[in-house]
């Protein structure tokens, strides 16, 4: 019998991972646990970002200013109408995803390139709001993100920030991996695939291309909101192009459509500029050269080699 | 008279727009790549230009011919090792692609450049020019000549020169363009030439104008796009006309209304217009069959 294909197998090694991810704080020191946040956080980055562009054939430059939106719009409403944390986070994702919305209405008349150049448009005006709107965002000031807490309980060190945070990012890798299960998931495949078949298969186009687009926004929103707490004060800088060039590396190393691909390339892709800290133009290098390497010699990314290695199975969706 | 002050400065401007616009076209038009990292084609070119120019002490149309040249090389090198291999795949690849090979470029220059501002000796040292009431840099003069010139020598080049007419018609039908005998393979290398060492030109125009730094590419190929969307997608003159007239209109919105405005003009064209009519302001409407 082959070991990949055995139930118990795959559920242990999930649960073994679970009890790694809730057992490592332990060992870690605080600036290991800052980065561990972070690599929760753009796997949830990630994973929205490949619904859009791995499963749903659609494109975005835009998902920069979503996490934006979501860090400062969770924070303002902290700050500004005293709605605690729990309930600004998923707020912060409705609000994204009203942003998202913005996005896929121009997405049902144009596509790929022209879609690329209104998403940069788009994400250039929103840093420009972000900069400009002194009087909210305090401008390139930065705005100090509050610690969240629960009652009388504060978060404030990075580890029990990790606790918010870990319960949060299995919240959305599971509740994605079954949206992607489900009637939907196979929508937006079908509509990745083949635009006119999915129509004819009485896909309603509009509603799905709109949905997905909403929904990658809602959880880079979510994620958005983790960022602020974790990062504890975001500029408006952060949210340029620049992270642009992480996300596509992420899911193009990861493999297009794939789940634990893209959850393998975001730790790797995370971990990865921590050994250049500091070092901007080779971390540049590293992922430009990495991502056109990829591309041109890799396209399935870590999914399509751990296939080769015989190492899972394949995925349904992924893209071939 | 302020407002024909604006037009000057704006057509200066306009041209720098018009000139970038023009690489991204030629590349788009002939490979159906829109280069997203026309910009850092772009300042690299200004970084050529500048090596020629403080480095080597040569004037400053050498260096621009020596920045179009090495700008062209690095087009055809792209094209080998990047974009032909991928040239099969989706749309959203190959924009990744160019992405990557942008921040790839822009870390390059990063390595060598740091953080600085490099200023670039000026085209003409001598004080504006009074003509009535109007004040005439003689820097804006020199770049709108210079890329009056380099868009009149291309637009000749593509109507009554071989190779030209070869690389319209590849644009036009690359199918039939194949039959009548047309290395397409190598006219896709010509056309990434082309476009990289007038991305690289339009490079060196601008460098009197702003100093240099690894970072300036980004928002010039943001004010390249909204040209190229006014101005229709992939025709030359569109770019030219849509590049002038960005310029133009940026300088009296920064005239009249406000200079932060100024700034995201840009943006608000490509959005808007895009939007609400979707193949361009002066361009025509294409339907794709089954």
């Amino acid at each position: 019998m082959n070991i990949r294909n055995n139930y118990l197998f795959s559920k242990g090694i999930n649960l073994l991972v679970l009890a790694l991810l809730i057992t490592l704080p332990v060992v870690l020191n605080q600036y290991q646990q800052y980065v561990l946040n972070m690599v929760l956080i753009y796997i949830i980055i990630g994973l929205s970002f490949n619904l859009l562009v791995g499963y749903a054939g659609q494109f975005s430059f835009a998902h920069p200013a979503f996490l934006g939106i979501g860090a400062y719009s969770s924070c303002l409403m902290v700050l500004h109408l005293g709605i605690p944390f729990w309930l600004a986070l998923p707020i912060c994702g409705l609000i994204t995803a009203m942003f998202g919305l913005m996005i896929g209405l121009p997405a049902l008349r144009i596509s790929s390139f022209y879609l690329g150049m209104v998403t940069v448009a788009f994400n250039e005006l929103i840093v420009w709001i972000f900069l400009h709107w002194d009087s909210v965002t305090k401008g390139a000031m930065g705005l100090k993100v509050p610690k969240p807490f629960i009652g009388g309980f504060t978060f404030s060190t990075d580890k029990q920030i990790y606790c918010i945070i870990l319960a949060v990012t299995l919240f959305c890798v599971l509740s994605i991996r079954n949206i992607l299960r489900s009637k939907f998931g196979r929508a937006f495949v079908a509509i990745r695939d083949s635009e006119i078949a999915a129509s004819t298969l009485s896909i309603n186009l509009i509603k799905y291309k709109i949905f997905v687009f909403m929904l990658s926004a809602f959880y880079v929103g979510i994620a958005g909101g983790l960022y602020g707490i974790s990062v504890g004060i975001i500029i408006p800088e952060a949210f340029g192009l620049s992270p642009v060039l992480i996300y596509f590396a992420i899911i193009i190393i990861g493999g297009l459509g794939s789940f634990t691909g893209t959850i393998l390339s975001s730790i790797i892709i995370t971990l990865l500029p921590e050994f250049l800290r500091g070092f901007v133009a080779l971390q540049e290098i590293l992922f430009g050269v990495l991502l056109v390497v990829f591309i041109v010699f890799l396209p399935q990314g870590i999914h399509g080699l751990l296939l080769k290695m015989n190492f899972i199975k394949q995925e349904s969706f992924s893209q071939e | 008279m302020f407002l024909l002050q604006l037009l000057i400065s704006g057509l200066a401007n306009g041209c720098i727009y018009a000139t970038v616009a023009l690489g991204a076209v030629l590349i788009y038009r002939a490979s159906g790549v829109l280069n997203f990292g026309h910009g850092e084609l772009f300042m690299v070119g200004a970084f050529f230009g500048y090596i020629f120019r403080v480095t080597y002490q040569c004037s400053y149309l050498v260096s621009l011919l020596f920045a179009m040249i090495l700008g062209g090389i690095l087009g055809i090198l792209l094209d080998k090792i990047v974009f032909r291999p991928i040239s099969r795949y989706s749309p959203i690849i190959i924009v990744m692609a160019t992405v990557a090979v942008g921040f790839a470029l822009k870390g390059f220059a990063r390595l060598r450049w740091g953080k600085d501002f490099y200023p670039f000796p000026p085209i003409l040292r001598s004080m504006p020019i009074q003509i009535g009431n109007i004040l005439l840099i003689p820097q804006d003069i020199a770049v709108i000549v210079v890329s009056v010139v380099l868009m009149v020598i291309l637009l000749v080049f593509f109507q009554y020169a071989r190779l030209g007419k070869m690389m319209r018609s590849t644009s036009q039908n690359q199918l039939g363009a194949t039959l009548v005998g047309i290395n397409v393979k190598r006219i896709f290398s010509y056309s990434w030439a082309l476009g990289a060492a007038v991305g690289a030109a339009a490079g060196v125009l601008i460098a009197p104008i702003t100093s240099l730094y690894p970072d300036m590419g980004g928002k010039m190929m943001v004010k390249a796009f909204a040209a190229m969307v006014v101005g229709g997608f992939g025709s030359i003159q569109g770019a030219i006309t849509g590049g002038m007239l960005m310029g133009v209109i940026e300088n009296l919105v920064g005239g009249y209304l406000s200079t932060s405005i100024m700034d995201i003009s840009s943006f608000l064209f490509i959005i808007i217009i895009l939007i609400i009519k979707p193949e361009g302001l002066f361009g025509v409407r294409t339907f794709k069959k089954v």
